[in-house]
Protein backbone atom coordinates (compact mmCIF):
# COMPACT_ATOMS: atom_id res chain seq x y z
CA UNK A 1 0.00 0.00 0.00
CA UNK A 2 0.95 3.32 -0.71
CA UNK A 3 2.18 6.04 1.93
CA UNK A 4 0.26 7.47 4.35
CA UNK A 5 -1.44 10.79 3.56
CA UNK A 6 -0.01 13.65 5.38
CA UNK A 7 -3.74 14.89 7.20
CA UNK A 8 -3.96 18.77 8.48
CA UNK A 9 -6.37 21.02 9.31
CA UNK A 10 -6.91 23.77 6.85
CA UNK A 11 -9.77 26.33 8.47
CA UNK A 12 -11.91 24.95 11.49
CA UNK A 13 -14.03 22.93 9.25
CA UNK A 14 -11.80 21.59 6.32
CA UNK A 15 -8.94 19.41 5.95
CA UNK A 16 -6.29 18.75 3.88
CA UNK A 17 -4.90 15.10 2.91
CA UNK A 18 -1.85 15.51 0.99
CA UNK A 19 0.71 12.55 -0.46
CA UNK A 20 3.90 12.99 -1.52
CA UNK A 21 5.01 12.52 -4.84
CA UNK A 22 8.63 11.89 -5.75
CA UNK A 23 10.45 14.74 -7.07
CA UNK A 24 9.75 15.88 -10.92
CA UNK A 25 7.26 12.74 -11.42
CA UNK A 26 4.16 13.07 -13.36
CA UNK A 27 0.72 12.87 -10.92
CA UNK A 28 -0.29 9.21 -10.91
CA UNK A 29 -3.05 7.84 -12.18
CA UNK A 30 -3.34 4.80 -9.44
CA UNK A 31 -3.19 7.87 -6.88
CA UNK A 32 -5.55 10.32 -8.37
CA UNK A 33 -8.48 6.64 -9.21
CA UNK A 34 -7.87 6.25 -4.80
CA UNK A 35 -8.32 9.89 -3.82
CA UNK A 36 -11.45 10.26 -5.90
CA UNK A 37 -12.87 6.98 -4.70
CA UNK A 38 -11.92 7.96 -1.01
CA UNK A 39 -14.37 11.28 -1.68
CA UNK A 40 -17.04 9.50 -3.13
CA UNK A 41 -17.01 7.14 -0.31
CA UNK A 42 -16.96 10.13 2.29
CA UNK A 43 -19.86 11.72 1.03
CA UNK A 44 -21.27 8.36 0.35
CA UNK A 45 -20.93 7.06 3.89
CA UNK A 46 -21.54 10.50 5.56
CA UNK A 47 -24.13 11.99 3.35
CA UNK A 48 -24.37 15.81 4.60
CA UNK A 49 -22.37 15.80 7.13
CA UNK A 50 -20.00 16.14 4.84
CA UNK A 51 -19.97 19.65 2.95
CA UNK A 52 -17.67 19.12 -0.03
CA UNK A 53 -14.59 17.28 -1.48
CA UNK A 54 -12.28 18.41 -3.53
CA UNK A 55 -10.12 15.56 -4.63
CA UNK A 56 -7.26 16.53 -6.99
CA UNK A 57 -3.97 15.63 -8.29
CA UNK A 58 -2.44 13.97 -5.34
CA UNK A 59 -4.54 15.61 -2.55
CA UNK A 60 -8.39 15.50 -1.36
CA UNK A 61 -9.60 18.43 0.57
CA UNK A 62 -12.60 17.60 3.06
CA UNK A 63 -15.08 20.15 4.52
CA UNK A 64 -17.37 18.72 7.54
CA UNK A 65 -20.61 20.06 9.27
CA UNK A 66 -18.76 20.65 12.48
CA UNK A 67 -22.00 20.16 14.55
CA UNK A 68 -23.03 17.19 13.20
CA UNK A 69 -19.62 14.85 13.10
CA UNK A 70 -16.64 15.13 14.61
CA UNK A 71 -13.25 15.11 12.43
CA UNK A 72 -12.22 12.25 14.59
CA UNK A 73 -14.59 9.93 12.91
CA UNK A 74 -13.94 10.47 9.46
CA UNK A 75 -10.24 10.42 9.53
CA UNK A 76 -11.04 6.93 11.51
CA UNK A 77 -12.96 5.80 8.75
CA UNK A 78 -10.36 7.16 5.90
CA UNK A 79 -7.44 5.26 7.76
CA UNK A 80 -9.01 2.12 8.16
CA UNK A 81 -10.24 2.25 4.13
CA UNK A 82 -6.62 3.11 3.23
CA UNK A 83 -5.31 0.44 4.93
CA UNK A 84 -7.74 -2.46 4.04
CA UNK A 85 -8.14 -0.98 -0.09
CA UNK A 86 -6.82 -3.43 -2.99
CA UNK A 87 -5.63 -0.64 -5.50
CA UNK A 88 -6.23 -3.45 -7.79
CA UNK A 89 -9.59 -4.59 -7.40
CA UNK A 90 -12.08 -2.01 -5.39
CA UNK A 91 -11.65 1.11 -7.21
CA UNK A 92 -14.65 2.50 -8.33
CA UNK A 93 -14.45 4.75 -11.27
CA UNK A 94 -16.32 5.06 -14.76
CA UNK A 95 -14.71 5.59 -18.53
CA UNK A 96 -15.94 7.96 -20.91
CA UNK A 97 -15.74 7.75 -24.66
CA UNK A 98 -15.91 11.54 -25.88
CA UNK A 99 -16.89 12.09 -29.61
CA UNK A 100 -14.39 15.08 -31.18
CA UNK A 101 -13.85 16.59 -34.35
CA UNK A 102 -10.54 17.42 -35.47
CA UNK A 103 -11.61 19.75 -38.29
CA UNK A 104 -9.15 22.38 -38.04
CA UNK A 105 -12.48 24.77 -38.47
CA UNK A 106 -13.70 23.96 -35.03
CA UNK A 107 -10.01 23.42 -33.89
CA UNK A 108 -9.54 26.66 -33.80
CA UNK A 109 -5.29 26.16 -33.28
CA UNK A 110 -4.89 22.84 -35.18
CA UNK A 111 -3.06 24.75 -37.98
CA UNK A 112 -0.67 26.38 -35.62
CA UNK A 113 -0.15 23.75 -33.28
CA UNK A 114 0.28 20.96 -35.84
CA UNK A 115 2.61 23.14 -37.79
CA UNK A 116 4.25 24.41 -34.24
CA UNK A 117 4.90 19.96 -33.57
CA UNK A 118 5.79 19.21 -37.15
CA UNK A 119 2.86 17.49 -37.80
CA UNK A 120 0.13 16.67 -39.90
CA UNK A 121 -3.82 18.10 -38.20
CA UNK A 122 -4.72 14.13 -39.17
CA UNK A 123 -1.54 12.90 -37.17
CA UNK A 124 -2.41 15.33 -34.14
CA UNK A 125 -6.10 13.83 -34.12
CA UNK A 126 -4.70 10.35 -34.52
CA UNK A 127 -1.64 10.87 -31.71
CA UNK A 128 -4.29 12.49 -29.73
CA UNK A 129 -7.05 9.73 -29.71
CA UNK A 130 -5.04 6.90 -29.42
CA UNK A 131 -4.54 7.38 -25.24
CA UNK A 132 -6.82 6.50 -22.64
CA UNK A 133 -6.61 9.57 -20.30
CA UNK A 134 -7.38 9.99 -16.40
CA UNK A 135 -8.90 12.75 -14.94
CA UNK A 136 -6.51 14.06 -12.39
CA UNK A 137 -9.10 16.77 -10.82
CA UNK A 138 -12.15 18.98 -12.19
CA UNK A 139 -12.36 22.28 -11.37
CA UNK A 140 -11.73 26.11 -13.37
CA UNK A 141 -15.30 25.68 -14.39
CA UNK A 142 -18.09 23.33 -13.88
CA UNK A 143 -17.67 20.25 -15.29
CA UNK A 144 -13.88 20.98 -16.75
CA UNK A 145 -11.55 17.93 -16.03
CA UNK A 146 -7.77 17.98 -16.35
CA UNK A 147 -6.90 14.90 -18.07
CA UNK A 148 -3.49 13.08 -18.40
CA UNK A 149 -1.15 12.36 -19.79
CA UNK A 150 -0.86 14.15 -23.67
CA UNK A 151 1.66 12.02 -25.24
CA UNK A 152 5.11 14.28 -25.41
CA UNK A 153 4.80 14.36 -29.13
CA UNK A 154 1.64 16.39 -28.69
CA UNK A 155 2.81 18.90 -25.41
CA UNK A 156 3.34 22.38 -26.20
CA UNK A 157 3.02 25.30 -24.09
CA UNK A 158 0.11 27.40 -23.85
CA UNK A 159 -0.80 29.88 -26.42
CA UNK A 160 1.15 33.21 -25.72
CA UNK A 161 -2.22 35.70 -25.75
CA UNK A 162 -4.90 34.84 -23.84
CA UNK A 163 -8.17 34.23 -26.00
CA UNK A 164 -11.02 35.75 -24.57
CA UNK A 165 -13.72 33.68 -25.76
CA UNK A 166 -12.94 29.74 -26.09
CA UNK A 167 -16.16 27.85 -27.71
CA UNK A 168 -17.75 25.56 -25.27
CA UNK A 169 -16.85 22.13 -26.34
CA UNK A 170 -13.36 23.08 -27.61
CA UNK A 171 -11.11 20.29 -27.00
CA UNK A 172 -7.12 21.99 -26.21
CA UNK A 173 -3.96 20.96 -24.79
CA UNK A 174 -1.42 22.70 -22.47
CA UNK A 175 1.86 20.98 -21.10
CA UNK A 176 0.56 16.70 -21.04
CA UNK A 177 -2.48 18.13 -20.00
CA UNK A 178 -6.02 18.32 -21.86
CA UNK A 179 -9.42 19.03 -21.30
CA UNK A 180 -12.91 19.81 -22.44
CA UNK A 181 -14.23 23.04 -22.27
CA UNK A 182 -17.81 22.36 -20.88
CA UNK A 183 -19.14 26.18 -21.45
CA UNK A 184 -17.63 29.33 -23.26
CA UNK A 185 -14.84 30.71 -21.15
CA UNK A 186 -11.53 32.60 -21.63
CA UNK A 187 -8.89 30.53 -21.81
CA UNK A 188 -5.22 30.27 -23.23
CA UNK A 189 -4.89 26.60 -23.86
CA UNK A 190 -3.93 25.24 -27.58
CA UNK A 191 -7.26 24.07 -29.40
CA UNK A 192 -7.22 21.30 -31.38
CA UNK A 193 -10.83 19.92 -32.12
CA UNK A 194 -14.39 20.16 -30.54
CA UNK A 195 -16.67 17.89 -29.25
CA UNK A 196 -20.35 18.04 -30.26
CA UNK A 197 -22.22 17.27 -26.71
CA UNK A 198 -21.01 19.02 -23.78
CA UNK A 199 -20.00 17.96 -20.47
CA UNK A 200 -22.62 18.71 -17.80
CA UNK A 201 -21.43 19.83 -14.45
CA UNK A 202 -21.49 16.57 -12.83
CA UNK A 203 -20.28 13.82 -15.85
CA UNK A 204 -16.20 13.54 -14.64
CA UNK A 205 -15.04 12.81 -11.04
CA UNK A 206 -10.80 12.40 -10.11
CA UNK A 207 -9.89 8.83 -11.39
CA UNK A 208 -11.98 8.33 -14.11
CA UNK A 209 -10.87 7.41 -17.20
CA UNK A 210 -11.56 8.95 -20.64
CA UNK A 211 -11.17 8.56 -24.64
CA UNK A 212 -10.97 10.48 -27.12
CA UNK A 213 -13.12 9.21 -30.66
CA UNK A 214 -12.46 10.85 -33.57
CA UNK A 215 -15.57 11.47 -35.70
CA UNK A 216 -15.98 13.98 -39.60
CA UNK A 217 -17.29 16.86 -39.38
CA UNK A 218 -21.03 15.45 -41.07
CA UNK A 219 -21.07 13.10 -38.12
CA UNK A 220 -20.26 16.22 -35.60
CA UNK A 221 -23.13 18.49 -37.12
CA UNK A 222 -25.70 15.48 -36.55
CA UNK A 223 -24.57 15.15 -32.86
CA UNK A 224 -24.43 18.98 -31.90
CA UNK A 225 -27.92 19.38 -33.91
CA UNK A 226 -26.73 21.52 -36.51
CA UNK A 227 -29.64 21.78 -39.55
CA UNK A 228 -27.88 22.19 -42.65
CA UNK A 229 -28.99 24.55 -44.92
CA UNK B 1 -47.08 31.03 -3.68
CA UNK B 2 -47.58 35.24 -3.69
CA UNK B 3 -45.63 37.54 -5.28
CA UNK B 4 -44.08 39.86 -2.42
CA UNK B 5 -42.05 42.31 -4.20
CA UNK B 6 -40.78 43.68 -7.55
CA UNK B 7 -37.04 44.86 -8.19
CA UNK B 8 -37.38 47.84 -9.85
CA UNK B 9 -34.07 49.22 -10.11
CA UNK B 10 -30.75 47.24 -9.64
CA UNK B 11 -27.86 49.98 -10.45
CA UNK B 12 -26.06 47.57 -7.91
CA UNK B 13 -26.33 44.23 -7.18
CA UNK B 14 -29.04 42.25 -5.98
CA UNK B 15 -28.66 37.94 -4.99
CA UNK B 16 -30.55 35.18 -3.73
CA UNK B 17 -27.73 33.96 -1.20
CA UNK B 18 -28.20 31.23 1.23
CA UNK B 19 -25.54 29.44 2.72
CA UNK B 20 -23.85 27.92 -0.13
CA UNK B 21 -23.93 24.62 -2.21
CA UNK B 22 -23.03 21.12 -1.11
CA UNK B 23 -21.45 18.21 -2.41
CA UNK B 24 -20.72 20.71 -5.78
CA UNK B 25 -16.80 21.79 -5.58
CA UNK B 26 -15.53 18.00 -6.70
CA UNK B 27 -17.78 19.15 -10.25
CA UNK B 28 -15.64 22.65 -10.16
CA UNK B 29 -18.72 24.32 -8.68
CA UNK B 30 -18.11 26.73 -6.33
CA UNK B 31 -19.67 26.98 -2.85
CA UNK B 32 -21.24 30.38 -2.84
CA UNK B 33 -23.19 31.59 -0.01
CA UNK B 34 -23.73 34.90 1.68
CA UNK B 35 -20.77 36.82 2.08
CA UNK B 36 -21.09 38.29 5.77
CA UNK B 37 -22.97 35.14 7.34
CA UNK B 38 -22.92 36.90 10.71
CA UNK B 39 -25.81 39.38 8.87
CA UNK B 40 -27.24 36.88 7.54
CA UNK B 41 -27.75 34.84 10.71
CA UNK B 42 -29.05 37.61 12.14
CA UNK B 43 -31.56 38.74 9.77
CA UNK B 44 -32.80 35.30 9.61
CA UNK B 45 -32.58 35.65 13.72
CA UNK B 46 -34.70 38.75 13.65
CA UNK B 47 -37.89 36.86 11.91
CA UNK B 48 -37.12 34.14 14.10
CA UNK B 49 -37.08 31.55 11.48
CA UNK B 50 -34.20 29.18 10.50
CA UNK B 51 -30.56 30.34 10.27
CA UNK B 52 -30.40 29.35 6.98
CA UNK B 53 -33.32 30.78 5.22
CA UNK B 54 -32.28 32.30 1.19
CA UNK B 55 -32.77 36.19 1.10
CA UNK B 56 -31.59 38.77 -0.78
CA UNK B 57 -27.92 40.26 -0.59
CA UNK B 58 -27.50 43.80 -1.66
CA UNK B 59 -23.94 45.13 -2.88
CA UNK B 60 -23.30 48.68 -3.52
CA UNK B 61 -27.24 49.51 -3.52
CA UNK B 62 -28.65 51.97 -5.62
CA UNK B 63 -31.62 49.16 -5.56
CA UNK B 64 -35.57 49.94 -5.39
CA UNK B 65 -38.55 47.13 -4.48
CA UNK B 66 -41.99 47.79 -4.46
CA UNK B 67 -43.61 45.95 -2.16
CA UNK B 68 -46.79 44.03 -3.46
CA UNK B 69 -48.02 41.98 -0.20
CA UNK B 70 -47.76 43.07 3.24
CA UNK B 71 -44.59 41.20 4.79
CA UNK B 72 -42.21 41.29 7.57
CA UNK B 73 -39.00 41.98 6.87
CA UNK B 74 -35.53 41.79 8.36
CA UNK B 75 -32.61 44.20 7.69
CA UNK B 76 -28.64 43.93 8.83
CA UNK B 77 -25.30 44.41 7.12
CA UNK B 78 -23.93 47.70 5.98
CA UNK B 79 -25.69 50.88 5.69
CA UNK B 80 -26.72 51.38 2.50
CA UNK B 81 -29.06 54.42 3.36
CA UNK B 82 -32.24 52.70 3.05
CA UNK B 83 -35.17 54.45 3.04
CA UNK B 84 -38.88 53.07 3.36
CA UNK B 85 -41.39 55.70 1.56
CA UNK B 86 -39.16 58.47 1.24
CA UNK B 87 -38.34 58.30 5.44
CA UNK B 88 -34.62 56.88 5.99
CA UNK B 89 -34.91 53.26 8.34
CA UNK B 90 -31.98 51.38 10.12
CA UNK B 91 -30.46 48.44 9.84
CA UNK B 92 -30.07 45.75 12.10
CA UNK B 93 -34.13 45.43 12.82
CA UNK B 94 -37.08 43.55 11.56
CA UNK B 95 -39.98 46.05 9.86
CA UNK B 96 -43.95 45.23 8.70
CA UNK B 97 -44.30 46.83 5.31
CA UNK B 98 -47.24 47.32 3.63
CA UNK B 99 -48.53 46.75 -0.13
CA UNK B 100 -47.72 49.77 -1.95
CA UNK B 101 -44.54 50.87 0.14
CA UNK B 102 -41.51 51.52 -1.42
CA UNK B 103 -38.07 50.09 -0.62
CA UNK B 104 -35.09 52.29 -2.22
CA UNK B 105 -31.21 51.39 -1.22
CA UNK B 106 -28.98 54.79 -2.01
CA UNK B 107 -25.22 54.11 -1.66
CA UNK B 108 -23.32 52.84 1.33
CA UNK B 109 -22.80 55.00 4.09
CA UNK B 110 -21.26 52.15 6.07
CA UNK B 111 -20.05 48.54 4.91
CA UNK B 112 -20.55 47.31 1.11
CA UNK B 113 -23.51 44.41 1.44
CA UNK B 114 -26.70 44.79 2.75
CA UNK B 115 -29.18 41.65 3.81
CA UNK B 116 -32.80 41.70 3.26
CA UNK B 117 -34.85 38.89 4.70
CA UNK B 118 -38.41 37.96 4.40
CA UNK B 119 -40.39 36.23 6.37
CA UNK B 120 -41.51 33.50 4.66
CA UNK B 121 -39.69 31.27 1.93
CA UNK B 122 -38.24 32.44 -1.55
CA UNK B 123 -40.01 30.34 -4.22
CA UNK B 124 -36.71 30.17 -6.25
CA UNK B 125 -35.21 26.69 -7.52
CA UNK B 126 -32.22 25.40 -6.04
CA UNK B 127 -29.08 23.79 -7.34
CA UNK B 128 -26.79 21.42 -5.30
CA UNK B 129 -29.18 22.15 -2.05
CA UNK B 130 -28.51 25.77 -2.43
CA UNK B 131 -30.15 28.85 -4.09
CA UNK B 132 -27.23 31.24 -4.18
CA UNK B 133 -26.19 32.29 -7.65
CA UNK B 134 -22.80 32.84 -8.99
CA UNK B 135 -22.39 35.39 -12.35
CA UNK B 136 -19.12 33.20 -13.30
CA UNK B 137 -21.43 29.97 -13.69
CA UNK B 138 -24.30 30.79 -14.68
CA UNK B 139 -25.81 27.08 -14.16
CA UNK B 140 -28.70 26.98 -15.82
CA UNK B 141 -31.27 26.53 -13.22
CA UNK B 142 -30.17 29.45 -11.23
CA UNK B 143 -32.02 32.58 -12.65
CA UNK B 144 -30.98 36.08 -12.35
CA UNK B 145 -32.91 38.31 -10.19
CA UNK B 146 -33.81 41.71 -13.00
CA UNK B 147 -35.09 45.00 -12.90
CA UNK B 148 -38.55 44.50 -13.54
CA UNK B 149 -38.27 40.73 -12.15
CA UNK B 150 -40.45 39.71 -8.67
CA UNK B 151 -39.74 37.69 -5.80
CA UNK B 152 -42.26 35.01 -4.69
CA UNK B 153 -42.43 33.58 -1.41
CA UNK B 154 -44.55 30.40 0.37
CA UNK B 155 -45.80 30.38 4.14
CA UNK B 156 -45.68 34.37 4.72
CA UNK B 157 -45.25 34.88 8.19
CA UNK B 158 -48.07 37.59 9.50
CA UNK B 159 -46.81 40.77 11.02
CA UNK B 160 -45.12 40.63 14.02
CA UNK B 161 -43.61 42.85 17.12
CA UNK B 162 -40.83 44.91 15.33
CA UNK B 163 -37.36 43.37 16.55
CA UNK B 164 -33.64 44.16 16.77
CA UNK B 165 -30.03 42.93 17.28
CA UNK B 166 -28.46 44.12 20.62
CA UNK B 167 -26.28 46.57 19.62
CA UNK B 168 -23.43 44.91 21.02
CA UNK B 169 -23.43 42.42 18.49
CA UNK B 170 -24.02 45.19 15.41
CA UNK B 171 -20.22 45.38 13.68
CA UNK B 172 -18.65 48.84 13.01
CA UNK B 173 -17.31 48.45 9.58
CA UNK B 174 -15.27 51.06 9.44
CA UNK B 175 -13.00 50.46 12.68
CA UNK B 176 -9.56 48.79 11.61
CA UNK B 177 -10.03 45.47 11.06
CA UNK B 178 -7.44 42.07 12.26
CA UNK B 179 -8.06 38.90 10.28
CA UNK B 180 -7.64 35.42 12.57
CA UNK B 181 -5.72 32.98 10.44
CA UNK B 182 -5.09 28.81 11.12
CA UNK B 183 -1.56 28.68 9.63
CA UNK B 184 -1.96 25.84 7.32
CA UNK B 185 -1.24 24.48 3.89
CA UNK B 186 2.18 25.45 2.90
CA UNK B 187 3.15 27.72 5.54
CA UNK B 188 5.77 25.37 7.03
CA UNK B 189 7.52 26.40 3.36
CA UNK B 190 7.48 30.25 4.08
CA UNK B 191 10.29 31.16 5.31
CA UNK B 192 10.20 32.29 9.33
CA UNK B 193 11.37 35.29 8.13
CA UNK B 194 8.63 35.95 6.08
CA UNK B 195 5.78 34.81 8.53
CA UNK B 196 6.95 37.32 11.19
CA UNK B 197 7.00 40.12 8.47
CA UNK B 198 3.39 38.76 7.20
CA UNK B 199 1.93 39.19 11.17
CA UNK B 200 3.56 42.59 11.94
CA UNK B 201 2.36 44.24 8.20
CA UNK B 202 -0.63 46.13 7.63
CA UNK B 203 -2.09 45.42 3.51
CA UNK B 204 -5.01 47.60 2.05
CA UNK B 205 -7.84 45.99 0.30
CA UNK B 206 -7.44 46.82 -3.31
CA UNK B 207 -10.35 47.67 -6.05
CA UNK B 208 -10.80 44.45 -7.78
CA UNK B 209 -11.71 42.77 -4.58
CA UNK B 210 -15.17 40.61 -4.90
CA UNK B 211 -16.85 37.76 -3.76
CA UNK B 212 -14.48 35.82 -5.06
CA UNK B 213 -11.40 37.08 -3.25
CA UNK B 214 -9.88 39.99 -1.65
CA UNK B 215 -7.05 40.98 -2.93
CA UNK B 216 -4.52 42.98 -0.81
CA UNK B 217 -1.58 44.99 -1.31
CA UNK B 218 1.13 46.09 1.42
CA UNK B 219 4.63 44.76 1.97
CA UNK B 220 5.53 41.95 -0.23
CA UNK B 221 5.06 38.29 1.07
CA UNK B 222 8.11 36.82 -0.19
CA UNK B 223 9.01 33.18 -0.56
CA UNK B 224 10.43 31.11 -3.65
CA UNK B 225 7.86 28.16 -3.37
CA UNK B 226 7.42 26.51 -6.46
CA UNK B 227 4.60 26.26 -8.63
CA UNK B 228 3.00 23.32 -7.11
CA UNK B 229 -0.58 21.02 -8.12
CA UNK B 230 -3.43 22.17 -7.64
CA UNK B 231 -5.72 21.13 -4.43
CA UNK B 232 -8.57 22.11 -3.30
CA UNK B 233 -9.10 26.13 -1.90
CA UNK B 234 -11.47 26.00 1.40
CA UNK B 235 -12.91 29.23 2.61
CA UNK B 236 -10.58 32.14 3.57
CA UNK B 237 -7.24 30.23 1.84
CA UNK B 238 -5.02 33.42 1.89
CA UNK B 239 -2.93 32.88 -1.33
CA UNK B 240 0.30 34.20 -2.22
CA UNK B 241 0.97 34.63 -5.92
CA UNK B 242 4.58 35.06 -6.88
CA UNK B 243 4.09 38.83 -7.17
CA UNK B 244 3.86 38.96 -3.27
CA UNK B 245 0.26 40.17 -3.09
CA UNK B 246 -2.08 38.17 -1.04
CA UNK B 247 -5.04 36.89 -2.30
CA UNK B 248 -8.12 36.14 0.58
CA UNK B 249 -10.50 33.49 -1.03
CA UNK B 250 -14.28 34.08 0.35
CA UNK B 251 -17.21 32.70 -1.54
CA UNK B 252 -17.33 32.73 -5.18
CA UNK B 253 -14.06 31.39 -4.97
CA UNK B 254 -12.16 28.83 -7.60
CA UNK B 255 -12.45 25.10 -6.10
CA UNK B 256 -8.99 24.79 -6.45
CA UNK B 257 -5.70 26.19 -7.33
CA UNK B 258 -1.46 26.00 -7.48
CA UNK B 259 -0.37 29.05 -5.50
CA UNK B 260 1.43 28.25 -2.19
CA UNK B 261 -1.16 29.15 0.45
CA UNK B 262 -0.43 30.40 4.30
CA UNK B 263 -3.22 29.09 5.70
CA UNK B 264 -7.39 30.30 6.43
CA UNK B 265 -8.65 33.10 7.91
CA UNK B 266 -11.52 32.09 10.26
CA UNK B 267 -15.37 32.31 8.87
CA UNK B 268 -15.95 35.70 11.44
CA UNK B 269 -12.99 37.44 10.13
CA UNK B 270 -14.19 36.88 6.00
CA UNK B 271 -17.86 37.94 7.23
CA UNK B 272 -15.86 41.36 7.95
CA UNK B 273 -13.79 41.68 5.39
CA UNK B 274 -16.10 40.93 3.03
CA UNK B 275 -17.73 44.44 4.32
CA UNK B 276 -14.46 46.59 3.38
CA UNK B 277 -14.15 48.78 0.73
CA UNK B 278 -11.13 49.18 -1.49
CA UNK B 279 -8.87 51.16 0.81
CA UNK B 280 -9.58 49.77 4.50
CA UNK B 281 -6.85 48.69 6.12
CA UNK B 282 -6.30 45.04 7.23
CA UNK B 283 -3.92 43.25 9.96
CA UNK B 284 -3.44 39.33 10.36
CA UNK B 285 -2.90 37.55 13.84
CA UNK B 286 -2.49 34.07 14.32
CA UNK B 287 -4.99 31.52 16.22
CA UNK B 288 -5.14 28.44 17.00
CA UNK B 289 -7.22 25.52 15.97
CA UNK B 290 -9.38 24.80 19.18
CA UNK B 291 -10.15 28.21 20.00
CA UNK B 292 -11.31 29.12 16.55
CA UNK B 293 -13.48 26.09 16.26
CA UNK B 294 -14.44 26.58 19.84
CA UNK B 295 -15.29 30.15 18.49
CA UNK B 296 -17.16 29.55 15.39
CA UNK B 297 -18.98 25.94 16.59
CA UNK B 298 -20.72 28.35 19.47
CA UNK B 299 -21.95 31.05 16.54
CA UNK B 300 -23.22 27.88 14.80
CA UNK B 301 -25.16 26.75 17.85
CA UNK B 302 -26.44 30.00 18.62
CA UNK B 303 -28.19 30.84 15.71
CA UNK B 304 -29.21 27.16 15.22
CA UNK B 305 -30.57 26.58 17.91
CA UNK B 306 -34.37 27.60 19.07
CA UNK B 307 -35.96 30.67 16.96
Amino acid sequence: MRSVPDIAPVSVDTWLLTWSLDEGALPDAQLVALIGDLASRLRRQFGAAIVNTVPAYCSVMVQIDILSIDWGRVETAIRSWLSEIDLESDLVSRHHQIPVCYDPELGLDMHEFSTLKKLSPGEVASIHSQLTYTVFAVGFLPGFAYLGHVDERLSAPRRASFRATVPAGSVAIADRQTAIYPSASPGGWQIIGRAPQLPAPGDFNAGDTLEFVPIDRTEFDRLAGVVSE
Amino acid sequence: MTQVCRLTRAGGVVQVQDLGRKQSMHHGVTESGAADRHAFFWANRLLQQPYDTAMLEITVGDVVFDILHDVRVALTGADLNATLNGMPVDGWQSYNLRRGDTLEFGFPRVGLRAYLAFAGELDWPQSYGSRSWVEKEQLPETPVLKPGGGVSFTSIQPHALQTAVPQRFVPNYTEPLTLDILLGYQSHLFPAETIDAFFESEFEVQPASSRMGYQLAGPKVTHDIEQLYSEGIAYGAVQVPPDGNPVVLLNDRQTMGGYPKLGCISQRSGAALSQRLPGAKVRFRRRGYDELVRDWGGVLQFFQGVY
